[in-house]
C-alpha cells in the first residue's frame, strides 16, 4: 500500500515536472521563434514562399482529384481506344487540348503521368503536357493583356508553344521507343485497382470513391514533397537574381535567349503571370529571347521538375529538360536571326 | 483501442492544419498579401478537397503501419510553421522585390493597358491647403492604376493634365539630385511571387526630406522628360509629375494594384 501511494505521487512529481519543463522550454522556444520570425528576410522569403504555394495548391488538388478519378473509373482499354492510330493527328490533338482543359502546368503533372500509366504513349502525353499550360484562352488573354495589345507576341506563343509542344512529344517519343519511364510503383498492370494499397477490387461506386480518395490523399502527399521544395528553391532564385545585372545581357542574340530560358525555368512562375513579367524586358531583351521565356516557362521549370521526379525516372526527366531547352532555343535564335 | 498508425496521424493534422490556416488567412483579409483577389474562389474549393481527404483521413489513421518515411513529413510543417509564426506586412515584399528593381531605369517601370475607364475626373478633389481630408481622396486609392495606364498610354495627350494619386517612396540616389522621387505601388497579377514595383518619377523641390517607403498622396502637374537610356542606347521620353501638394499618407487598406 505505501509503495503503491509512493509511486503515485513519484508520477505525479514527475508530470507535474515535465510539465513544467515543457512549459518553460515553449515560452523560450516562442520566444527565439520570435526574433526568428520577425527578421525581414524571413518575413519576405514568407511572402513569396507561401504566395507560390497558395497559388499551386488548389491546382495540384484539382489535378490529383482529376488522376485518381482517371485511375479507378477510366481502364487502359478505354484509353487505347481514344487514342487516333495517326500519329499527327494524335499529337494535334494532344496539343489542343488546353483549349477545353485550361489547368495549370501545376495540375497536369498528375494527370500527366496517370495517363502514361495507362498506357497513353509518351509522345502523345508529353505533348499534352506541354501544349495545355501555354495554349490555354486563360494564358493567352492574359499575355494579350501583358503586351498591351502586341497581338504579335500572342500569336507566336501560342504557335510556337503548340508547335513546340508537338516536336517536343515526338522527340521524346522516338528516343524513348522501348523503354520504360515511369518509376516501378506507377505501372498499373492491366485492370484499374492494382494498387497496394488494397488488395480486393471495389465493384460498388461507394467502394470506387473510396479507393479514388485513398489513392487523391496519396498522391496529394507524393507530389506535395516535390512542390513545397520546388517552391523553396524558386522562391530563394527570386529573391537572388537581380534583374538590373541581367539587363545589360539583354542584346546578345544568343546570350539573350540562354538568359531568359535560365530565367523562365528558375523563377518557376505562374504561366498566368508570367507575360507580366516577361513584359519588363521587352526593349533590353531580343524578342526572341522573350518568346523563348513565354514558352519555356509553361513547359518546364524547377517546380515542375521535382514534381516529375515524383513519378519518373531521372534519365526521363533530363532528356525531357534538355528537348525543350534545345527546342525552344532554336526557334528563339531563328527568330532573332530573321529579325522578328 | 486499435493501433494508432502514427503516419497517418500526423498527415491528419497537416491536412486540417493547412484547411484552417487557409480559411484563417481568408477571414482575416491576410490573403491579399499573398494573392490577387481573384485566386480566392479557388482557394475556397481548396479548403473544402482538404476538408473531404481530412474527413476520409480520421479512418485512415487505425490503418495498418506502412514503411513511411515519417522525415517527410516535415517538409509539409515548414510552410506551415512559417504561415502560423511569420506575420509579414506589404513592407516584407517590397524589400525582397526592390533588390530586383532598377530605381534609375525607367524601361521596368512600364505600362499595362487600361481595360477600365478612366475617370480622372474624380480628382478634383484636390483640397487646396491639404489640411481637411476631403471624403473624394479615400477613392483616389483606385485612381492609381487608371492615371497610370491613361498616362503611360497617352503621354503627349495628358500633358499639363492635375492628376492626385496614392503610392509609396522610393528615394534613389541619381534621381534626388535633379529632386526627383518615385511614386510606386506594388503590381500583383497573380500572387506575390510575380509582383512589380511600378510607378511614377516626381518632381519637387524638397524631395531631400522624403524618406524610403512612405506612404503619400500627391497632386501634380503631367510633363514630359526625355533622357538617354543607356540600356537600348536611345532617347526616351518619360512622364513626369510636378508636385504641386504633398501630404503623408496611411497606407491604403488595398496596397497593392492590380492590371
Amino acid at each position: 500500500m505505501n509503495s503503491k501511494l509512493l509511486t503515485k505521487i513519484d508520477k505525479s512529481v514527475v508530470l507535474l515536472f515535465s510539465v513544467g519543463f515543457i512549459y518553460l522550454f515553449h515560452r523560450l522556444l516562442f520566444d527565439l521563434m520570435e526574433s526568428f520570425f520577425n527578421n525581414d528576410y524571413i518575413k519576405g522569403f514568407t511572402v513569396i514562399f507561401i504566395s507560390i504555394i497558395l497559388e499551386a495548391l488548389p491546382f495540384i488538388l484539382i489535378g490529383i482529384l482529376i488522376s485518381s478519378f482517371i485511375h479507378i473509373f477510366i481502364s487502359d482499354g478505354f484509353i487505347a481506344k481514344i487514342i487516333p492510330n495517326n500519329k499527327l493527328i494524335g499529337l494535334l490533338c494532344a496539343s489542343a487540348m488546353g483549349i477545353i482543359f485550361p489547368v495549370c502546368e501545376c495540375a497536369i503533372v498528375p494527370i500527366m503521368r496517370r495517363l502514361v500509366s495507362k498506357g497513353v504513349p509518351i509522345d502523345i502525353a508529353v505533348t499534352f503536357m506541354l501544349a495545355v499550360p501555354i495554349v490555354n484562352p486563360v494564358v493567352l488573354v492574359s499575355t494579350y493583356y501583358a503586351f498591351s495589345g502586341q497581338i504579335e507576341f500572342v500569336l507566336l506563343r501560342a504557335i510556337l508553344g503548340m508547335l513546340g509542344a508537338i516536336l517536343v512529344g515526338y522527340i521524346m517519343g522516338r528516343i524513348n521507343e522501348g523503354s520504360v519511364t515511369l518509376q516501378e510503383q506507377y505501372h498499373s498492370h492491366g485492370h484499374s485497382c492494382s494498387c497496394e494499397e488494397h488488395n480486393n477490387c471495389n465493384k460498388t461506386l461507394a467502394g470506387k470513391m473510396t479507393d479514388m480518395l485513398n489513392h487523391a490523399t496519396s498522391e496529394l502527399y507524393d507530389v506535395g514533397k516535390y512542390l513545397i521544395m520546388g517552391a523553396f528553391l524558386a522562391t530563394i532564385m527570386q529573391i537572388i537574381i537581380p534583374r538590373e545585372a541581367l539587363l545589360s545581357l539583354g542584346g546578345g542574340k544568343i546570350v539573350s535567349i540562354i538568359v531568359m530560358m535560365i530565367m523562365a525555368f528558375v523563377l518557376s512562375l505562374c504561366s498566368e503571370a508570367d507575360a507580366f513579367i516577361a513584359r519588363t524586358f521587352l526593349g533590353q531583351f531580343t524578342n526572341g529571347s522573350i518568346v523563348a521565356f513565354l514558352i519555356l516557362g509553361p513547359m518546364i521549370d524547377i517546380k515542375n521538375t521535382l514534381m516529375l521526379y515524383s513519378a519518373f525516372k531521372p534519365k526521363f526527366i533530363i532528356k525531357l529538360i534538355l528537348s525543350i531547352f534545345i527546342v525552344c532555343f532554336i526557334f528563339a535564335l531563328m527568330m532573332n536571326v530573321i529579325g522578328i | 483501442m486499435k493501433r494508432i498508425n502514427g503516419f497517418e496521424l500526423i498527415w491528419l493534422i497537416i491536412l486540417g492544419g493547412y484547411g484552417y490556416k487557409i480559411y484563417d488567412l481568408i477571414q482575416s483579409g491576410d490573403i491579399s498579401l499573398y494573392m490577387h483577389p481573384k485566386m480566392l474562389i479557388y482557394l475556397k474549393i481548396s479548403i473544402i478537397v482538404l476538408i473531404i481527404l481530412f474527413l476520409f483521413q480520421i479512418k485512415r489513421v487505425f490503418s495498418s503501419q506502412k514503411d513511411k518515411n515519417l522525415r517527410n513529413l516535415v517538409l509539409f510543417l515548414i510552410p506551415l510553421v512559417l504561415m502560423a509564426g511569420a506575420k509579414p506586412d506589404s513592407l516584407s515584399a517590397r524589400n525582397v522585390i526592390n533588390k530586383g528593381v532598377n530605381l534609375k531605369d525607367s524601361s521596368l517601370i512600364q505600362s499595362i493597358p487600361s481595360n477600365s475607364i478612366v475617370i480622372l475626373q474624380e480628382d478634383n478633389s484636390t483640397s487646396n491647403n491639404g489640411d481637411e481630408v476631403p471624403l473624394e481622396s479615400l477613392k483616389n486609392k483606385d485612381t492609381f492604376m487608371n492615371t497610370y495606364n491613361k498616362v503611360f498610354d497617352n503621354t503627349e495627350e495628358c500633358v499639363g493634365e492635375k492628376v492626385t494619386i496614392i503610392g509609396f517612396v522610393l528615394v534613389d540616389e541619381e534621381l534626388s539630385q535633379e529632386n526627383n522621387f518615385l511614386l510606386c505601388r506594388l503590381l500583383m497579377s497573380c500572387c506575390a511571387a510575380d509582383a512589380q514595383v511600378i510607378g511614377f518619377q516626381c518632381q519637387w523641390e524638397k524631395s531631400g526630406e522624403l524618406q524610403m517607403n512612405q506612404w503619400v498622396e500627391i497632386t501634380g502637374e503631367v510633363y514630359v522628360k526625355s533622357y538617354y537610356n543607356e540600356d537600348i542606347q536611345e532617347e526616351e521620353t518619360i512622364p513626369v509629375i510636378k508636385i504641386l501638394e504633398l501630404r503623408e499618407t496611411e497606407e491604403p487598406e488595398e496596397s497593392y494594384v492590380y492590371p
